[in-house]
C-alpha cells in the first residue's frame, strides 16, 4: 500500500491487516465496507432461528474485536474473495454458536418425566397415552441410517484417483444440497470455473449409473 | 434384476430426493461435527496441502460438514434478495451507528488497557517525577510578590477540588461497598452447591449438586445482588465488575447474559485467565462444549499450571468423550494439587473414566 494512499482505495486484504490495530480510522473503513455484508450474512442463517439478527451481528463485530482481535490476526487469505468467506465463516460460526445455546436452553428447561403417573389411582404415565414419535418410526430410522450410508457407498465405489473426496464434495453440494455450478464454483476452495464443477457433476452421475448397472437396481 | 438404465436413474433420484430430506431432518437436529472448525477453514482456503487431504476426505463422508459448506456458500452470496434489501433499508442506518459506537469504546477500552497493563514503567516515571517537583518546590523560597487575587483564586479552587476529592471518595466507597457485599453474597450462595460440574474462577470449594437447594430467601438475594451488580456495571464497566455480575448471573442459571457480560469484559482483558475460565464455564454450562474447549485452551496458553482451568477443561474433554485427554488432564491435575477437595473430586472423576 502507497502511503498516502486513501482507505477507501486499498484493497479487503490490506484492510484487515490495519485493522489488526487500535487503528479507528481503518476501522470506520471496515464498517464502511462489511457491515452490510456481514448483517445480510447473518440475516440468512438466522432467519429462520427466529434470532434477532441486530443483535447477533453486534457480536459479529465484538468477536472481531475480542481478544486483541486474534481472529483478524489469524485470517492469512491473500484476495478479496478469501476477506468475504472469512466474514461470512464468522458469522456463521456466531448464530450457530447462538442456535446452540437457545436448544440446549430449552432442552434443559422442558423436563418432564414419562415414566412418573400422571393419574396416581390409574397409575397412567405420559408414555401411554402419547403416540410414539416420529423420529422412532421404524421407516424413518431405517431411511435415514441406511439411505446416506449407501449413497456414500455408491460413490466411493464410482469415484477414484486424487480428486475423488472434491469430486464426492461436489456431487453431494450439487444433488443433496441444491446448490448451482456456478454458486459451487464461486466457493473460495473449490477454484474450478462453472463449466468445470458442471463436467465433474455429468461425470459423476455417469459413473454412478455404471455402478448401478453393474450391481442392479434392486440391491438398493 | 433391474438393469434397464430409466429405472436406474428413477432410482437413484428418488434416492437423492429422500437424502435430501434426510439432510433437513438433521439441520433441525443442529448435530455438531468435531471437524466443523475445520470445515470453516477448508472454506476459506485456509488449510496446508496435508490439511486439505484430510479433510476433504472426511467432509466426502460427512452430511453436516457438507451441509455447512453448502450454508456458508448461500450465506456468502454477494446477491441481495428483495427480503433481505428491505430488512437492510428498514434497519441499517440505524445499526450502523451503533456498531460505530460500540467499535470505537471497544478499540478505546483495550488501548487504555493495553497501556495500564503493559507500561508499569510509565506510572512509576510520572510518580518519581512528580516527587521530584514537589521537592523542587519545596526547596524554592517562597515568592511573596503573588498578588492577593492569585491566592484568593487558587485557594477556591483547591476548595472546589477538596469538595469533589470528597464527594468522588464517598462515591467510591459506595461502590465498594456494594461489590464487596455482592461478593459475599455470591460466594456464600456458591457454597449451596456450585452451578454446573466446572469451576468458576477464584471460589473455595463447594459441592457440585443437581438442584441447588438455595432457599427463597437466598435467590431474593441474589435477585438483589444482580440488580445492585447491574447497576454498578452500567456506571462503571470495568471487566472487573463485569466479571463479578457474571458470576451472579451463573448462580441465577442465566448463562447467556453472564456470557455477553464475559465477552464484553474479555475484549478489554484479552489474556484474563479468570475471566476466559469462567467464559468456558459458561459456555459449558450452555452445553457449548466446542466453545469452552476454545476458551479452556487460551486460559491454559496464559497460565498451563492454572488449577481450576485444568480441572474445567478435563471435565470439557469428558463432555466431549475425549476420555484419553480427559485422563491426561486429571493426571497432571492431581501432580500439582494433591490433597484439597477438588483433589478428592478429580480422583474421583479421574477412576470413573471408561
Amino acid at each position: 500500500m502507497a502511503k498516502d494512499e486513501p482507505l477507501q482505495a486499498i484493497s479487503s486484504v490490506e484492510l484487515i491487516a490495519l485493522c489488526r490495530s487500535n487503528n479507528s480510522d481503518a476501522w470506520d473503513e471496515f464498517i464502511n465496507r462489511f457491515h452490510r455484508y456481514i448483517t445480510v450474512c447473518v440475516f440468512r442463517e438466522s432467519r429462520s432461528h427466529k434470532l434477532d439478527p441486530l443483535e447477533l451481528t453486534q457480536e459479529v463485530f465484538l468477536k472481531l474485536l475480542a481478544n486483541d482481535r486474534k481472529i483478524l490476526k489469524d485470517f492469512h487469505g491473500k484476495t478479496e474473495e478469501s476477506v468475504f468467506a472469512y466474514l461470512a465463516t464468522i458469522a456463521y460460526s456466531t448464530v450457530k454458536d447462538q442456535i446452540r445455546r437457545e436448544i440446549a436452553q430449552k432442552r434443559s428447561a422442558i423436563v418432564v418425566s414419562l415414566d412418573k403417573p400422571i393419574d396416581l389411582q390409574q397409575e397412567i404415565s405420559l408414555k401411554d397415552i402419547l403416540p410414539a414419535g416420529t423420529e422412532t418410526s421404524p421407516d424413518l430410522m431405517f431411511q435415514e441410517r441406511i439411505i446416506p450410508k449407501k449413497l456414500k457407498e455408491l460413490l466411493k465405489s464410482a469415484l477414484s484417483g486424487a480428486n475423488a473426496a472434491r469430486d464426492t464434495i461436489i456431487f453431494h453440494l450439487h444433488i443433496i444440497n441444491g446448490l448451482s455450478p456456478r454458486e459451487i464454483g464461486e466457493m473460495p476452495n473449490v477454484a474450478l470455473n462453472t463449466n468445470n464443477v458442471q463436467t465433474i457433476i455429468t461425470r459423476t452421475k455417469e459413473r454412478l449409473k455404471e455402478v448401478l448397472g453393474k450391481k442392479g437396481a434392486v440391491e438398493l | 434384476m433391474k438393469t434397464k438404465s430409466c429405472e436406474t436413474e428413477v432410482d437413484v433420484f428418488s434416492y437423492f430426493t429422500i437424502a435430501r430430506k434426510l439432510l433437513e431432518l438433521k439441520i433441525m437436529e443442529n448435530n455438531v461435527c468435531s471437524y466443523e472448525a475445520k470445515t470453516l477453514k477448508y472454506f476459506t482456503s485456509q488449510l496446508n496441502s496435508d490439511e486439505l487431504a484430510e479433510i476433504e476426505a472426511h467432509i466426502a463422508e460427512c452430511d453436516e460438514c457438507c451441509n455447512t459448506l453448502a450454508a456458508l456458500s448461500q450465506m456468502a452470496n454477494k446477491e441481495e434478495s428483495i427480503v433481505e434489501e428491505s430488512f437492510l433499508y428498514n434497519n441499517l442506518a440505524a445499526e450502523e451507528k451503533k456498531i460505530r459506537e460500540l467499535v470505537k469504546n471497544t478499540l478505546a477500552n483495550s488501548e487504555e488497557n493495553i497501556k495500564e497493563s503493559n507500561n508499569p514503567s510509565n506510572v512509576v516515571s510520572l510518580a518519581d517525577h512528580q516527587k521530584s517537583l514537589n521537592e523542587k518546590a519545596i526547596s524554592k523560597p517562597f515568592k511573596w510578590k503573588i498578588s492577593q487575587l492569585a491566592i484568593a483564586a487558587s485557594l477556591a479552587i483547591f476548595l472546589l477540588v477538596g469538595a469533589f476529592a470528597v464527594l468522588n471518595s464517598q462515591n467510591n466507597n459506595s461502590t465498594n461497598e456494594t461489590i464487596a457485599k455482592s461478593i459475599e453474597v455470591i460466594k456464600e450462595i456458591n457454597q449451596m452447591g456450585r452451578p454446573n460440574d466446572l469451576r468458576i474462577s477464584e471460589f473455595d470449594y463447594a459441592p457440585s449438586l443437581e438442584s441447588r437447594g438455595s432457599t427463597e430467601e437466598q435467590k431474593s438475594k441474589l435477585a438483589t445482588t444482580i440488580e445492585n451488580l447491574t447497576t454498578e456495571v452500567e456506571k462503571n464497566p470495568t471487566p472487573t465488575n463485569q466479571q463479578i455480575l457474571a458470576k451472579a448471573l451463573m448462580l441465577s442459571d442465566n448463562h447467556q447474559k453472564a456470557i455477553k457480560q464475559l465477552s464484553q469484559a474479555l475484549v478489554a482483558k484479552p489474556a484474563d485467565i479468570a475471566i476466559l475460565t469462567d467464559l468456558a464455564v459458561a459456555e459449558a454450562a450452555t452445553k457449548n462444549y466446542p466453545q469452552a474447549l476454545i476458551y479452556i485452551n487460551e486460559a491454559l496458553k496464559v497460565n498451563p499450571n492454572y488449577l481450576e482451568a485444568i480441572f474445567n477443561r478435563a471435565l470439557i474433554f469428558q463432555q466431549l468423550k475425549q476420555y484419553n485427554d480427559a485422563r491426561s488432564d486429571w493426571e497432571n491435575y492431581l501432580k500439582l494439587d494433591t490433597n484439597s477437595p477438588w483433589a478428592v473430586e478429580a480422583k474421583k472423576q479421574l477412576e470413573q473414566l471408561p
